[in-house]
């Protein structure tokens, strides 16, 4: 299926797209791993749907460029998309249409759509295919609109916020049946998300976006390693704390300050231990968690919050 | 491209049904017989004011309702993405669209106005003559409305980045709906849609690559866009250029004319034409001696005699144009009867309708009257002219015909030797005199056939090009005016021709002749206003049309300003050189673009802004100086970029190391 020996299946290199004068996804280089399942993650505003649509050429970048599946993305052919499965965010149907019409209109685009494919994903979620679009579920259209994404056959899939406004239900059917297809295949995934634990059960590779600039990519595993909570206690009142690299955010609490560091390492640590301590513990940090401290002491701080450690 | 086709045949169906049963009703109401409540005109044919006027605001309404709807319920960003995102070209999407635009629009259009033109044709529908030629004018319009319909597709598609330049596509299609209804033939029509056609669906395909994401774009589309631009552009302040400039009323003009009192005084008369009604001046005899006709500015008019004008050759029919009723027919005899008389150009007769049951009661040639189906032979030659407002009387080379439908009779007048033109001057009542002329002799006539004054034309062409006939209101005394050929042109230098002034007896006689001076129009200059300067903003190719194609003079300001419009287009190509420059163009486009704004002046540079997505101009991490953020090195020292400054808390891996 594979027309290219290339060891990525999405490279980018410098990818930066413009909207004014607003840089929106800024100098972005990464590689998305053949067989691997990518989450994008940043928060709303950070670039992910930006970077999917140049990804897929539905944007031309202001500057770089992108590789996909061996075409660059602001030329793919016909043949290159019909490799590539793309489900777009809000899982957007024809309301007019009946659901057996889009898949027949569906098919018409695809030499390899599989019909059991898409009937298999339908009876999944439970279809059925005489009903109109509008008169679909949220769930049910992301049914339908992963049934129609999975049935060509794709050697990648690029997922634009599969489990957005879904119930907890319906994102554990999508995902279950995500997981299936793919897994069974071997088939890259690309997808961003803001939920964290699909991201922590699917992903094997994540790439978060801030404001348009890649500030991590690496695997799950690594992401959760590298962000470290450390709990420390004084005595006393806690010091002025000395510049420590890739502080994230710090907490006072009951004495305690809690510190949240991005590549925690040695030389962290000697800083740490240099400083009046009673106890110094580590907290292991889930993925949600360490998101959550990664990117939202970048902006996160609300008016609301903000506020409230005034007032601390 | 059958699947999108389908797909928008389908979701826009019954818009279509919706548009069809619009345009279905609209049409009837067009051909209502007789008058509605709420329209002025009577409907009598496919070229009634009416009917008209609804297929021409209809269908570009429709088309352009059509062509918004096409694009505007695929706009949301992900249902756009969805559309655009399957292994076809994008530009095969966007053919698609236009192809079922196209299956939508036409036989919501074409149906209803072939059904009509049906409904007209069949006798007993519309007391008029029919001619399956009448129904180009509507058919015309219908295709104009597709051109609506691809002006709507590019104005929901483009984006713009000045809101205002989305509608232009919009502007084109107005002036294509113009350019339909002042041209002559179908023919001309149809060219002047084909053209907006193809430039408004290329700039549309063009907007559509854009908006898909293609970062370039076949140069064609692009200069298709342009040319829309421009266009439009030109079509909007070309109009406003010219009021400014001409606003101010930059002349007055004093007429001298000879007249005629009614005792047979030839006089002159000078007036003001500057305002209306004119205002006399002086009026006094050939010798200097000034004369009493009243100082108010309509008793002058009043106190003269006047004549009729006839040219020796016959003009072109004022309201010939394909979408003109009076190409094919014209109303003859009185309104008031219950009986609608047409004289019918193609078939040289006259039919004869009963208004009520729509029939066709009788055709008349030169023979009289006759049922329908024992139509005689025709009228002989072209109409030279029917006389209106009262009893029928057609004047044609050989002879001239009463004609009283009243009682079906036709009286024949036989004319010396062949007529080539003929007046009618008279009043609403029917009251007037015909003059005529042929190549030799220039003949008054009463409506009733009878010849009043016969005489022999002593000066003919090409020194003498009309006739101006007065008889002084006793009825026995006869005037006739000789106008020299350059009388209502430029003089030609070294050759002077005068005017020839004779009184003529009822045969021909002549009495007394007077060859008197010309008298041309006397300037009164005015300094110029100062917006005048505005019309130097005009495109040079706008002004060069302007001053060979509309024959203005030298010192008209639209025509004075080609030489400063070729100095302001030069400094507005400059300055489109400039721009290009800064925003680091190759040096071919910044020649070409520099060039194009040359020849299509200010405009063409907003055409240039308009067209172009403009990148955004940031300050340059080392040289500080502004360079445009589409490059990956500083146009001016050759730095690359800032770099994402690091803060510590990035987390990559060996993998990702990789790829930097």
């Amino acid at each position: 299926m594979s027309q290219t020996n290339a060891p990525e299946a999405i490279r980018t290199d410098g990818l930066t797209r413009y909207f004014g004068s607003e840089a929106v996804v800024k100098d972005l280089t990464l590689a998305v791993p053949r067989g691997s399942v990518f989450g994008l993650l940043g928060r709303n505003g950070s670039g992910k749907t930006t970077t999917i649509r140049l990804l897929l050429g539905l944007l031309a970048p202001t500057r770089g460029s992108a590789v996909v599946l061996g075409s660059p993305c602001t030329n793919l052919s016909p043949e290159t998309r019909a490799r590539i499965g793309y489900l777009a965010e809000g899982h957007p149907v024809f309301g007019w249409m009946r659901v057996a019409a889009f898949g027949r209109f569906q098919a018409g685009f695809y030499p390899t759509w599989n019909e059991d494919v898409f009937q298999g994903v339908l009876r999944f979620f439970q279809i059925d295919a005489r009903r109109r679009g509008r008169d679909l579920s949220r769930g049910e259209r992301a049914g339908l609109c992963l049934a129609a994404t999975l049935a060509p056959d794709p050697e990648l899939l690029v997922l634009d916020d599969p489990a957005i406004g879904l119930d907890p239900v319906a994102r554990r059917g999508l995902l279950e049946a995500l997981l299936y297809v793919t897994r069974r295949e071997g088939r890259t995934v690309l997808f961003s998300s803001h939920v964290l634990a699909d991201v922590e059960r699917v992903a094997d590779r994540v790439a978060v976006l801030d404001r348009g600039v890649l500030r991590a990519c690496c695997t799950v595993d690594a992401f959760r390693e590298r962000v470290r909570r450390v709990v420390l206690r004084f005595s006393g009142a806690p010091p002025t704390l000395p510049e420590i690299p890739g502080l994230l955010s710090r907490w006072i609490t009951d004495g305690e300050l809690r510190l949240t560091i991005a590549n925690y390492d040695a030389a962290v640590q000697r800083i740490l231990e240099g400083l009046p301590l009673e106890r110094m513990t580590a907290e292991p940090l889930g993925l949600e968690e360490a998101f959550l401290d990664y990117v939202g002491d970048r902006g996160e701080r609300t008016f609301f919050l903000q506020g409230r450690r005034a007032e601390a | 491209m059958r699947a999108i086709a389908w797909k928008e045949l389908r979701e826009h169906l019954r818009w279509a049904l919706l548009g069809l049963l619009a345009n279905g009703l609209g049409l009837l109401v067009g051909l209502w017989p007789g008058r509605v409540p709420w329209s002025y005109f009577r409907s009598e044919s496919l070229l009634s004011e009416r009917f008209l006027a609804l297929t021409t605001s209809q269908f570009a309404v429709w088309g352009g309702i059509l062509g918004f709807l096409l694009v505007l319920r695929d706009h949301s960003g992900d249902r756009w993405s969805f559309l655009l995102f399957r292994p076809i070209r994008p530009g095969t999407i966007f053919q698609g669209k236009v192809l079922a635009a196209a299956a939508l629009y036409f036989p919501s259009t074409l149906v209803p106005l072939f059904l009509a033109a049906g409904w007209a044709a069949t006798p007993g529908h519309l007391a008029a003559p029919f001619d399956w030629r009448m129904s180009l004018a509507g058919l015309a319009d219908a295709l104009t409305g597709f051109v609506f319909c691809l002006a709507a597709m590019l104005t929901g598609l483009r984006q713009a980045r000045w809101y205002a330049t989305r509608a232009i596509g919009l502007v084109v299609a107005v002036l294509c709906a113009a350019l339909v209804q002042e041209v002559r033939e179908f023919g001309e029509a149809l060219a002047a849609i084909l053209v907006s056609a193809a430039l408004l669906y290329g700039a549309a395909w063009e907007a559509f690559l854009a908006r898909a994401g293609a970062a370039r774009r076949p140069l064609p589309l692009r200069f298709a866009l342009v040319a829309v631009l421009f266009t439009g552009l030109a079509a909007l302040a070309e109009p406003a250029i010219e009021l400014l400039a001409l606003l101010p009323a930059p002349k007055r003009q004093t007429y001298s004319i000879y007249a005629l009192t009614p005792q047979g005084e030839v006089c002159v008369i000078r007036y003001d034409h500057a305002d209306y009604p004119p205002k006399l001046i002086s009026a006094e005899s050939l010798e200097g001696r000034p004369l009493e006709l009243g100082t108010d500015r309509l008793s002058f008019w009043e106190k003269i005699v006047r004549g009729i004008y006839l040219d020796f050759e016959p003009g072109t029919r004022w309201a010939d144009r394909y979408r003109d009723a009076d190409r094919f027919f014209t109303r003859v005899g009185k309104w008031s009867t219950l009986e609608d008389g047409f004289y019918r150009f193609g078939a040289r007769t006259v039919e004869l309708y009963d208004r009520k049951d729509k029939r066709l009661l009788a055709i008349a040639g030169p023979q009289g009257f006759a049922l329908p189906e024992h139509e005689g032979p025709p009228f002989p030659g072209e109409l030279l002219l029917s006389v209106p407002n009262g009893p029928s009387f057609l004047v044609f080379a050989d002879a001239a015909y009463g004609i009283d439908e009243a009682s079906r009779r036709l009286t024949p007048h036989r004319m010396r030797e062949p007529l080539v033109n003929a007046v009618w001057e008279g009043n609403s009542q029917g009251e007037g005199l015909i003059a005529a002329c042929s190549r030799r002799e220039l003949f008054l006539l009463r409506r009733d056939g009878r010849v009043l004054l016969s005489s022999p034309l002593r000066f003919t062409a090409p020194d003498y090009d009309r006739v101006e006939c007065s008889m002084l209101p006793t009825g026995d005394r006869f005037f006739v005016w000789y106008f020299p050929s350059s009388s209502t042109t430029a003089p030609v230098p070294g050759k002077s021709v005068r005017l020839q002034l004779q009184e003529v007896t009822a045969h021909g006689e002549v009495v007394r002749t007077y060859a008197l001076p010309v008298k041309r129009p006397a300037l009164v200059q005015e300094p110029l206003s100062p917006l005048a300067a505005l019309a130097a903003l005009t495109p040079p190719p706008l002004c060069l049309a302007n001053a060979i194609g509309r024959g203005l003079p030298a010192d008209h300001p639209l025509a004075a300003c080609a030489p400063l419009s070729l100095v302001s287009a030069a400094v507005f190509a400059v300055l489109a050189f400039w721009v290009c420059r800064r925003f680091a163009f190759r040096p071919s486009m910044c020649r070409g673009w520099a060039g194009a704004v040359f020849a299509l002046g200010p405009l063409g540079l907003l055409a240039m802004l308009a067209a172009h997505e403009w990148p955004a101009r940031l300050p340059c991490f080392r040289c500080a100086r502004r360079r445009v953020v589409s490059r990956d090195t500083c146009e001016h020292c050759g730095a690359g970029l800032a770099p994402v400054a690091p803060d510590g808390t990035e987390i990559f891996d060996v993998e990702h190391q990789g790829t930097k």
